[in-house]
């Protein structure tokens, strides 16, 4: 086992360095200045000779007036010691940037996985046990409608019902304007304002749902099942000692990959919600080219795929002995 | 029967457990009803022409919560890095004290709250240095006095190089005499300022600045709190010019502006506006402000009645329903929809609230790139203009919101608005006329096919012209984005332009690719239009922004035009007496006509925003220019 962990650390050193230089490749050839957009705004405050003394001093700034292949070692040597770099368009270190939207991220997503789990999994269960009733047919179409609809329109509509016709919810953001809570009260705020991304977020656990209806009804049909009842043992033991063990390893997949994205950020809930997250700032960043903000978030997410993987893979072997990792 | 309500309980658990933690903190619709039941005049229209101080009697306190766009905020608030427009509203309210203010009607004035006396002398270079006196009397937010002390070090700070090694703006004082010197290094006095006393000191404008209609914008200069920013560091003059004592250095400045808890960057703990700080949280983009006590008020005598003012950010979509709400207290429909929308909920009684209609001070225009191809040619620029129905087209984009103008100004410009019943005589609305399109094109020799012989309407499909003894194909590219403005002109012109032998090529790309084209950035001049949306301040440097310097173009020239009509006659502004208003806007007609013949660019529109608001506000009164930061300060709230 301790040498199949090494030869992945290994390759996912590998890997990353490999990622590394593509995505900065990748981002070097996206057309366009992040030095020249950075001083833009100073071209008809100043004489032309101080604009382009600015310009040079933002190009020095962000490193741009080196060759590539030392802006590279340069950027990968930091990103290695956790510096991730400065951004152009906030004018500050990326890692001060990143810090409270991560923070929103990790908390929304850490309470909408565990109403997740622990309604999308009992549901996904009883969904098996009681295959082709009423109940699964209604849960089956009614979290298809719940994937089908994208999350733009749902999180529009639930806004319309639960904050505006019947006002239990605010309609967006994440504290009460001028309320000035602290401690418990402040908790307690910051969870009223989440619930509604999360009700909303919680719309599209369809998958889940049959993910684990599919394992448990793979699990139910196999021969130890039929043993075990033919043994005589109660139902609640086949399902839940027998059945659903198996039905767990495909299942780990789903959760362990859970763990990485709690800090992948969610574009629309954070958007129609104003919940000041993650997944925003990405695609602010691609947006305005900042590019250092959007390289050091993309290989954040790409070394946390890496470890999740071997994460996985570990996970994989502890509920199912049969798997042998060499 | 439990297991099966529990899945479906804990779905709505969450829900109905937290809503009893909700409410308080904000109006509701609730009070605003309770409030409609009192004498309060509501549905009304606000003209811009009733802003004016708060009666002496308004009442102090309240909340005012504005919307921001979500994730706009960044963590400034002081200008000089990364403050945007969001981030700009709330400082704008906590600096103050500059010598030269902009007046109501949008002259420039000095303040006399800061500025006792003042004495402008013309030097022999050619420089002008203007000796300042300033009030005793004035106090920053933690109650020390202001002095010329932390005048002359916010101008020395804001031009130092170790400002700037805080990745700072360092060219506050740009325009004086020595900035280069200081601002490089290479001396530590900055000779164009002067301490001449506790309260008394001098800038020197530099002579390559002068002359100039709008030289008192470069006098406009605002104190930093030099024991706060700087302790231990002094300011000192021994006949060369201000300096700082070696106590200043970049370590002390990352220390006292960067520090993420502390910093004046991220706190502006003491400031000498009307509000100061009470609270920043990026995390919930949440900015408090409360009134700083010690402001004296405006050149006019306002002061601050608004208690507190608070952000709340909130996305588009749900903009009007947080306003219907009364979570925030202002709403901004820019768009035709929104207005209607929100004007029928007004008329139909269902709406509360009060409404300003504000003059954008934004124009959308096809800026012609006018040194290279086609478009160097004022005929073919003209003719351009006389394929486009820039009425319909407008018409269709803005549902009527906006309108035509015929030169480089909006409805919000005094100047403009000034001169407006001449300039509209005297300027040509270009509207859709082929034949003029065509005439143009014959009179600026565009009568030639491919082979070099006559153009034939009919059996040729793109003109040329002989330039440098060379076939010139009339052609021109286009660069642009990819918005709903752009989609409808490169729906409707191509057409057009063939009509008239013209090739109309577009691209769409990437903003950053624009503004790459546009600098010529590692780029060969390709494009000869670019679809931009440009913002025309009330104070524009005319002979800058067309001048043909070679250092000046595409820099404050941005068209790269050059155009002996335009050159004369903003020259003609520049020398113009600044106390002279009436001449300014006499050649300020000039300049308009020979914009409007010259053609830099073609624009298509400017646009109106209806800005709804709380009725508890009192004596707040949308207006061009202002954001919401300058309406507040003259509002006061009555619950």
């Amino acid at each position: 086992m301790a040498k199949y962990i090494l030869k992945r650390l290994g390759y996912i050193v590998i890997v990353f360095f490999l990622l590394s230089f593509l995505l900065f490749g990748i981002f070097k050839m996206v057309p366009g200045d992040p030095a020249r957009l950075m001083v833009e705004g100073q071209k008809m405050s100043v004489s032309p000779e101080q604009y382009e003394m600015l310009y040079q001093q933002a190009r020095e700034r962000l490193g741009l007036d080196k060759p590539l292949p030392v802006q590279y070692f340069s950027w990968f040597g930091n990103i290695l010691r956790g510096d991730l770099g400065y951004s152009s368009v906030y004018r500050l270190p990326v890692i001060e940037l990143i810090g409270p939207p991560m923070k929103n991220t990790i908390a929304l997503n850490v309470v909408y996985y565990i109403f997740l789990f622990l309604i999308g999994i009992p549901l996904g269960i009883k969904c098996a046990v009681k295959k082709d009733t009423v109940f699964d047919t209604s849960v089956q179409v009614a979290t298809m409608i719940g994937i089908s609809i994208p999350f733009f329109i749902s999180a529009l509509v639930f806004i319309f019902l639960f904050a505006i016709v019947i006002p239990i919810f605010p309609i967006s953001g994440m504290v009460t304007t001028g309320a000035n809570y602290t401690g418990f009260r402040a908790f307690l705020d910051y969870m009223y304002h989440m619930a509604l991304p999360v009700i909303v977020s919680l719309t599209g656990m369809g998958g889940l749902i049959r993910y684990v209806r599919g394992s448990l009804l793979d699990a139910l049909s196999m021969d130890y099942v039929r043993t075990a009842r033919a043994k005589g043992l109660k139902e609640k033991t086949v399902i839940y000692k027998h059945a659903f063990r198996n039905a767990l390893i495909p299942i780990t997949g789903w959760i362990v990959g859970s763990i990485v994205a709690i800090f992948g950020g969610a574009v629309i809930i954070e958007t129609l919600f104003s919940w000041k997250g993650v997944g925003k700032l990405l695609i602010d960043s691609l947006n305005q080219h900042d590019y250092t903000v959007a390289l050091s978030m993309q290989m954040f997410y790409i070394l946390l795929g890496l470890a999740s993987n071997l994460i996985t893979d570990l996970c994989y072997c502890i509920v199912d002995p049969r798997i042998k990792l060499d | 029967m439990k297991r099966r309500m529990l899945a479906l309980l804990l779905a709505g658990a969450m829900a109905f457990s937290v809503t009893a933690c909700g409410g308080g903190g904000v109006s509701s619709k609730d009070q605003r009803k309770e409030d409609s039941k009192s004498d309060k005049q509501v549905g009304i229209e606000i003209s811009s022409e009733e802003q004016g101080p708060p009666p002496e009697d308004a009442p102090v306190g309240g909340q005012f919560v504005v919307g921001i766009s979500p994730g706009s905020l960044t963590p400034d608030m002081r200008n000089g890095w990364a403050a945007n427009a969001t981030n700009s509203g709330f400082i704008a309210l906590m600096e103050g004290y500059d010598t030269v203010i902009e007046k109501r009607d949008r002259t420039l004035d000095w303040d006399p709250v800061v500025v006792k006396e003042h004495e402008v002398t013309a030097n022999d270079d050619g420089s002008k240095t203007y000796r300042i006196v300033i009030n005793d009397n004035l106090k920053w937010s933690d109650g020390t006095p202001i002095t010329a002390k932390d005048y002359v070090f916010g101008i020395l700070m804001n031009s130092s190089p170790e400002y700037a090694a805080c990745e700072a703006d360092a060219t506050r004082g740009w325009a004086l005499v020595g900035f280069n010197e200081f601002n490089s290094g290479e001396k530590k006095e900055f000779s164009g300022v002067r301490l001449l006393g506790d309260y008394e000191f001098s800038v020197t404008m530099t002579a390559e600045e002068l002359p100039n209609y709008f030289e008192l914008s470069n006098i406009s200069y605002s104190p930093d709190p030099l024991a706060a920013i700087a302790p231990g560091v002094d300011v000192k003059d021994d006949g060369n010019g201000a300096y700082l004592t070696e106590e200043y250095t970049e370590d002390l400045l990352r220390k006292t502006l960067l520090d993420p808890e502390t910093g004046f960057r991220y706190k502006n703990p003491v400031v000498c506006g009307p509000y100061k700080l009470k609270n920043i949280d990026l995390s919930t983009e949440t900015v408090e402000l409360e009134i700083n006590e010690e402001y004296l008020g405006t050149y006019d005598g306002t002061k601050p009645h608004v208690q507190s003012i608070i952000s709340k950010p909130v996305a588009t979509e749900t903009a009007r329903d947080e306003f219907e709400k009364g979570t925030i207290d202002t709403y901004g429909a820019g768009t035709a929809e929104k207005i209607e929308a929100a004007m029928t909920k007004i008329e139909e009684g269902e709406w509360e609230f009060n409404y300003g209609i504000v003059p954008g001070s934004n124009m959308t225009e096809l800026r012609f790139v006018c040194d290279f191809g086609p478009t160097q040619f004022e005929e073919v620029r003209r003719a351009i203009a006389y394929i486009l129905d820039r009425d319909e087209m407008t018409k269709q984009l803005t549902g009527g919101y906006s309108h035509v103008v015929d030169c480089y100004a909006t409805d919000a410009s005094s100047n403009y608005l000034a001169t407006k019943d001449i300039l509209e005589k005297e300027l040509t609305h270009y509207s859709y006329d082929l034949e003029k399109a065509k005439q143009e094109l014959i009179a600026g020799g565009w009568t030639l096919n491919e082979k070099g012989e006559e153009y034939q309407e009919g059996v040729d499909k793109w003109r040329y012209k002989e330039v440098d003894g060379e076939l010139m194909k009339l052609k021109v590219e286009v660069a642009c984005g990819e918005d709903d403005y752009s989609k409808l002109y490169n729906t409707v012109i191509p057409p057009e332009a063939e009509k008239i032998g013209m090739e109309y090529k577009y691209t769409s790309m990437d903003f950053a690719l624009i503004i790459n084209h546009m600098n010529r950035e590692g780029v060969d001049p390709t494009y000869n239009i670019f679809y931009s949306s440009v913002g025309v301040p009330e104070i524009v440097y005319y002979w800058r922004a067309f001048d043909d310097a070679p250092e000046l173009m595409g820099l404050w020239n941005q068209s790269r035009i050059s155009d002996e009509g335009l050159k004369t006659t903003t020259k003609a502004m520049q020398k113009i007496d600044p106390e002279d208003t009436e001449e300014f806007r006499k050649a300020y007609v000039e300049f308009q006509k020979a914009w409007n013949k010259a053609l830099p660019s073609v624009p298509m529109e400017c646009g109106v925003s209806y800005s709804f608001f709380n009725p508890k506000l009192k004596n707040y009164v949308p207006r061009a220019y202002d954001g919401w930061s300058g309406c507040i300060l003259d509002a006061y709230i009555e619950e």
